[in-house]
């Protein structure tokens, strides 16, 4: 089913692995050629920037060609649009082919422009056909993004994916009335944990996996949908607009106690799971849901004024940090606060655009006095 | 790492047997590191600290003093710098070596009070009067001097920032584009000059060795400013887009061949969308504006857009090739 040569993946993926290993100064430069002598790689996967480029640039070229076929048919956007549409769509998947498996081409920039017009042409082209509803829209979309998946181990798909599967379940859980909607929650917390439990036993299989990319991105999105499907915030709104329960906004949620535990309690666990399992995905999701934790309590209870909660939970953010790094200085047990061996500068310069996008402190404008938000950044935004 | 497959390429004799026992040895002894983790939570803390002190001031300012106020923020100030000082490793022209996560995020917290402080100087007493480029302009000398004596990246994109502010541009790199309003001709000579000089800075920082890791920094932003004034010039200026075209082609290879001695593919990358932005907007204007046409023109644009973009995957494709073979 894979559209690339298997043993090319494999070569490609002992590549990447000799790669560091020489940059660390584990293996001799004579042992990394002779490795890449013996595994040779034959797919054009450019660098990072250079993929970003051809990417854009290969959405134009769709763009326009869809346009000129458009203008040189002249129709008045009916079926006949619809189809050509569908036509674009087949005819861009066959080039998407042609790329992969003349030109070698793998994660260029280029398959991954052809691989998701080509799907949105697809889905524009049928709903312009027929008149589908949101539950067929969805196994659509699932179906061809878990074709893409398999084929061309697109790891941005299983976002895709994944999301067309939760909203699948929605509608099919308002099929059951209103069973089916307050039991919504929980049918989708535990396919959630089905899904980061599979991803998880993926990941440990040893040897060569292809989808390695794909599962942990899936692991990461299954910890995050389990926390989703039982966020306080996100149950209550979900009942109210999409479900349109039969709930007064002032009167509490049905097991509104059991979704405020899980709020805070289950971005607490992820992080000591992940420390304790060394698993850094699971910490840094969890640090995460750790904040859009302390959002969801914000919005409901205003215990106290926002600017003292930001005081306060700065000071203890920083507090915690301080001690921390100064404790984990030398490692203790197996954890460092220093650098590991593979942090390199890119990170830095990274840092700095943050620092210099975010903290804008006081500036003296002549005209405004205080205008706006002139001191500090105004908050946590959502940029990590 | 993957231990059984580097054990597979000792079996086939790939690697030798020293090799083998150094990777199982980095895989026992490395830690598991909570550098960046750490790093993110100070980050957090330190913006919310400051947002919220900024909050809690402004709110506040008629029932607290204004000593108090300066006073408290003065104290945070100086106990932040003093913490610095005492365990700063040194003034260096190559790059320090780095104390620790905390040491840059206190001197972070520092900069941001110092800048608090004197913003509500100006603001309550006007100490600068109506001098308001001498309001901007020191606290971006205190930036730069602090980026430099304690080596930190975030204060010296700071200090940059603010001095484009004192130029009068806003160069945080999501407002560039937004919060400029780049029909004020005044604006877009500033850009160029501005960008053109941080140019130079990051030449000279990189060729005397002055702190030379600052240069990505200094380029970055000169980068971006001077392609984005380029560009506004030639959207602006009705008649001499043909100019603004030369000299951003000028620009352009300029990039090229910085690029091509660095192996940058970041800038490859810029001066392609860049360039590729001035010569659309070149041919659209000579389609629609000059020859006048109107379908004929739609069909041309989209024929000139294919090719154009074809015609630039070419040239990402073979610089990248070029690089590699590097």
């Amino acid at each position: 089913m894979i559209a690339f040569s298997l043993k090319a993946l494999r070569n490609k993926e002992i590549n990447h692995e000799a790669g560091p290993a020489y940059s660390f100064g584990l293996i001799t430069s004579d042992e990394r050629d002779s490795i890449k002598k013996t595994y040779p790689v034959i797919f054009f996967s450019p660098n990072l920037f250079i993929s970003v480029g051809l990417f854009v640039l290969t959405v134009i070229i769709i763009l326009f060609s869809v346009g000129l076929i458009i203008l040189v048919t002249d129709n008045n956007f009916g079926h006949e649009f619809s189809t050509i549409l569908i036509f674009c769509s087949l005819a861009i998947y066959a080039i998407l082919e042609y790329f992969v498996q003349k030109k070698k081409h793998y994660h260029s920039g280029v398959d991954a422009a052809l691989l998701w017009s080509s799907g949105a042409l697809m889905l524009a082209g049928w709903n312009g056909l027929y008149d589908i509803g949101p539950h067929s829209n969805c196994a659509i979309i699932l179906f061809l993004s878990i074709y893409f998946i398999i084929r061309f181990i697109d790891s941005a798909m299983v976002l895709v994916s994944v999301s067309a599967f939760f909203s699948f379940l929605f509608f099919t859980c308002i099929r059951y009335g209103e069973v089916g909607k307050l039991l919504f929650p929980f049918v989708s917390m535990a396919t959630a944990a089905l899904l980061y439990f599979y991803a998880r036993y993926y990941l440990s299989q040893g040897g060569h996996r292809y989808y390695r990319s794909c599962m942990l991105v899936l692991s990461i999105i299954g910890l995050i949908a389990f926390y989703m499907s039982a966020n306080y915030f996100v149950v209550r709104e979900l009942s109210i607009e999409g479900l349109r329960l039969q709930f007064s906004p002032e009167s509490p949620l049905p097991w509104g106690l059991f979704f405020w535990v899980c709020t805070v309690l289950i971005p607490i666990f992820y992080i000591l799971w992940g420390v304790s399992r060394k698993d850094r995905s699971l910490l840094r999701v969890g640090l995460l849901l750790l904040a859009v934790s302390a959002f969801t309590v914000r919005y409901y209870y205003t215990i106290i004024p926002l600017e003292y909660m930001m005081f306060s939970g700065g000071s203890v953010l920083l507090m915690g940090a301080y001690v921390l790094t100064r404790y984990l200085k030398i490692p203790r047990s197996g954890y460092t606060s220093l650098p590991a061996i593979d942090a390199d500068m890119d990170n830095m310069n990274v840092e700095g655009l943050t620092i210099s996008e975010t903290m804008e402190a006081a500036q003296p404008v002549p005209e405004t006095r205080f205008g706006g938000g002139n001191f500090g950044g105004g908050g946590a935004s959502g940029e990590f | 790492m993957d231990i059984s497959l580097f054990k597979q390429l000792h079996r086939e004799g790939l690697i030798s047997g020293p090799s083998l026992n150094k990777i199982k040895s980095l895989n026992r002894n490395t830690g598991f590191s909570l550098h960046w983790e750490l790093r993110i939570i100070l980050y957090l803390g330190v913006i919310l600290l400051s947002g919220g002190l900024g909050i809690l001031i402004y709110k506040n300012i008629d029932t607290i003093g204004h000593q108090a106020i300066l006073g408290t923020i003065a104290a945070i100030c100086l106990s932040c710098f003093c913490y610095c000082g005492r365990f700063s490793p040194g003034f260096t022209y190559l790059r320090s070596a780095s104390v620790n996560s905390i040491f840059d995020y206190i001197l972070l917290l520092g900069c941001l009070s110092l800048l608090s402080f004197i913003g509500y100087l100006q603001f309550q007493y006007s100490v600068f009067g109506d001098r308001y480029g001498l309001a901007t302009f020191i606290p971006m000398l205190c930036l730069f001097f602090f980026a430099y004596f304690f080596d930190h990246l975030g204060v010296l994109s700071m200090g940059i920032v603010n001095l484009a502010t004192w130029a009068g541009i806003a160069a945080t790199p999501t407002h560039i584009l937004t919060d400029n309003d780049f029909s004020n001709e005044r604006l877009i000579f500033t850009g160029l000059a501005l960008g053109f000089f941080l140019l130079c800075l990051g030449y000279v920082t990189k060729q005397k060795k002055l702190k030379a890791h600052f240069e990505f920094t200094y380029t970055n932003f000169g980068t971006h400013l001077i392609f984005i004034s380029c560009l506004a010039g030639m959207f602006h200026f009705d008649s001499g887009y043909l100019v603004w075209l030369a000299l951003l082609t000028c620009i352009a290879i300029f990039y090229y061949r910085k690029a091509l001695r660095e192996s940058a593919f970041y800038f490859i990358l810029l001066l392609t969308l860049y360039g590729f932005v001035g010569l659309s907007y070149v041919i659209m204007k000579l389609i629609f504006d000059v020859a006048n046409m109107d379908i004929t023109g739609a069909y041309l644009s989209c024929v000139y857009f294919i090719t154009a973009a074809a015609g630039m995957i070419i040239f990402l494709i073979k610089t990248n090739r070029k690089f590699k073979k590097l």
